[in-house]
């Protein structure tokens, strides 16, 4: 027991002072946070507007009150609209909407046109058959929630089956991956990456040290040889005949591809 | 025999680090005496205990379960038995155990009990039988060698290859190939144990078998002279290989090797070994008693790979997790 904590005392303290460090200078950059809300213009529990009329009341309703819990961890207003309106029967269209929505009404937690999200749904096919979808990001939850991030999580909306289903299950996962992502103190990586690492290093850890070989073959060729080498008496290296080969040479092309919003849009 | 102290009567024995013969009871220096003992020996000349059960069919010298004495048995050193050369041990028994707690002390799987005092102290010193060979070989070689050119040509990539035809004749002379006598040591950890410093040879003394266990050989030089020729064509072709550069590839298609023996002479070389029991196995450790080298392979304790494993495991994860708080603050 004693070579063994011997053995881990230094990872042990190091694992320590880490600790330690990481939960003062957390708790100090948390404690500098401003958690107050700062907007009078915008009503935040008004946030749930099923134009589309998608969802029950209650279901509008549970959506609404999660939105406002939601809202005071990550800090940013978070708004949900459903619409029925061929005139947004285009991405480009929906877009517009959702960020101008944001202008029009002052939404923002921090201030007025600060950081918000919304999400608009428009359910009337477009031309190319379509419902089209966008989530716009203001403020400084912009910096919090990237583009792609928008894109990966409006790809839960494949899962709605049909224009008659009921999207509140969708809805509730959207706007709580968006709070998650949009949070101000936003690990760089996941715990399952944690755990990983940690499965593979003690893994690798374990190989080491459990494969053991015999010995080192510390003689070699000259060892037993008298005189240390032996007399080479004949060495000739002679030319035969020489093949050439040819093959074509495989040719590739590529190429490749701003505002006061961000966002990402979807179409199913 | 026996050699016995002349001022006290004990069991006098070679001691590496004095490099001479030693009593361990009165300390006297160069005080033995031999005692022949009855062709076929069957008690100890210096308590009279049974000694059938330390006497194999091979052993030449053992140490009496009694009293300890360290016997050699006068037949099995003689006649046709009779050792030419020996290299007296060099590494005590101290030494020894320093040298395995210097190579495996450090592993952290090994059983606890595997480098403790009262399991290293077991370990014994023994000489084991090799014959020791000298070859003339003329070797003769055939092999294809390829040189690979590559260029563009507009849309094209050529590859040239060139074959050669490798000739080489090599002629050598080995001077004693060793190769062990005995059954019971195990061929691979033998080879392992080499090279030994050949400056060390002696003509065969008795007196330097006592206080270490001994075999005789168990199979006589014309069983044993294909091992030699294994290891001296292995060196050759090695040799061969040297001689060859400048090449994409190489392919051998024949060597032939005229090894002419030209002498064969019986050894005995030191050897420490130590036997740890673990989980019904017998794990065997050899320290080269001339030359300190260690040869083994340590068992695994399954409770410590877990204990260790879950351990390491955790300190990461955590660690892992209060990076992630840190970094957190920043992003």
């Amino acid at each position: 027991m004693i070579k063994y904590l011997r053995y881990f005392a230094i990872p042990i303290i190091v694992a320590f002072v880490l600790t330690v460090i990481s939960l003062s200078v957390h708790s100090g950059v948390e404690n500098a946070i401003d958690y107050e809300r700062h907007n009078d213009v915008w009503d935040h529990t008004d946030c749930v507007y099923d134009l589309a009329c998608k969802m029950t009341d209650e279901e509008a309703e549970e959506l609404r009150a999660y939105i406002v819990e939601l809202e005071e961890e990550c800090l940013a207003d978070i708004v949900v609209i459903t619409l029925d309106d061929p005139e947004y029967g285009y991405l480009s269209k929906v877009r517009e909407y959702a960020d101008s929505f944001s202008e029009e009404y002052g939404t923002g937690y921090d201030y007025p046109g600060g950081s918000s999200i919304v999400f608009v749904d428009n359910w009337s096919r477009g031309g190319d058959g379509k419902i089209h979808s966008w989530i716009s990001t203001t403020g400084a939850v912009r910096e919090r929630l990237s583009d792609s991030e928008c894109d990966d999580i409006l790809n839960i909306l494949d899962e709605i089956e049909g224009d008659y289903a009921d999207p509140y299950d969708q809805y509730r996962e959207i706007v709580g991956k968006l709070a998650g992502k949009a949070m101000p103190l936003k690990p760089p990586y996941s715990m399952l990456i944690a755990f990983i690492v940690a499965v593979v290093v003690a893994g690798i850890y374990i190989i080491i040290n459990i494969t053991s070989k015999l010995g080192d073959v510390t003689t070699n060729s000259h060892t037993y040889v008298k005189g240390g080498k032996g007399n080479l008496k004949v060495s000739t290296d002679t030319f035969r005949n020489k093949t050439v080969t040819r093959r074509k040479i495989e040719t590739s092309s590529g190429g490749g591809g701003g505002g006061s919003h961000g966002g990402g849009g979807h179409s199913r | 025999m026996i050699f016995k102290c002349k001022n006290c009567g004990g069991n006098t024995i070679y001691d590496p680090d004095k490099g001479t013969m030693c009593c361990p009871h009165c300390d006297g220096l160069d005080s033995e005496e031999k005692v022949t003992g009855t062709e076929t020996m069957k008690s100890c000349l210096s308590c009279g205990a049974p000694l059938d059960e330390v006497i194999g069919e091979h052993t030449s010298a053992t140490r009496c379960p009694n009293c300890g004495s360290y016997i050699i048995l006068d037949e099995r050193v003689q006649g046709a038995y009779t050792p030419k050369l020996i290299i007296p041990f060099k590494v005590s028994k101290n030494k020894a155990i320093d040298l395995l707690h210097k190579e495996f002390g450090r592993r952290v799987f090994t059983p606890s009990s595997f480098l403790s005092r009262a399991s290293v102290s077991k370990i014994e010193g023994t000489y084991v039988p090799f014959f020791m060979y000298d070859y003339n070989t003329d070797s003769d070689y055939h092999g294809t060698g390829t040189k690979v050119r590559t260029w563009r040509s507009g849309q094209y990539e050529y590859t040239e290859t060139s074959y050669f035809d490798i000739h080489r004749e090599l002629e050598a002379d080995f001077d004693k190939v060793p190769v062990d006598a005995s059954d019971y040591m195990d061929d691979q950890c033998m080879d392992l144990m080499e090279p030994y410093d050949y400056a060390a040879l002696e003509g065969f003394m008795e007196k330097y078998m006592s206080g270490y266990l001994g075999e005789k050989y168990n199979r006589d030089e014309e069983e044993l002279a294909s091992r030699a020729v294994k290891k001296l064509t292995d060196a050759i072709e090695s040799m061969i290989g040297d001689s060859i550069s400048g090449y994409a590839t190489v392919s051998k298609k024949s060597l032939n090797v005229d090894a002419k023996k030209k002498l064969a002479q019986f050894a005995l070389l030191p050897v420490w070994e130590y036997v740890f029991s673990y989980g019904g196995e017998d794990y065997r450790f050899f320290v080269n008693g001339q030359t300190g080298k260690v040869v083994g392979r340590t068992p695994v304790a399954k409770g410590k790979v877990f204990a260790y494993g879950a351990t390491v495991f955790g300190v990461i994860f955590w660690i892992m997790s209060m990076i992630r708080l840190l970094l957190a603050a920043f992003v």
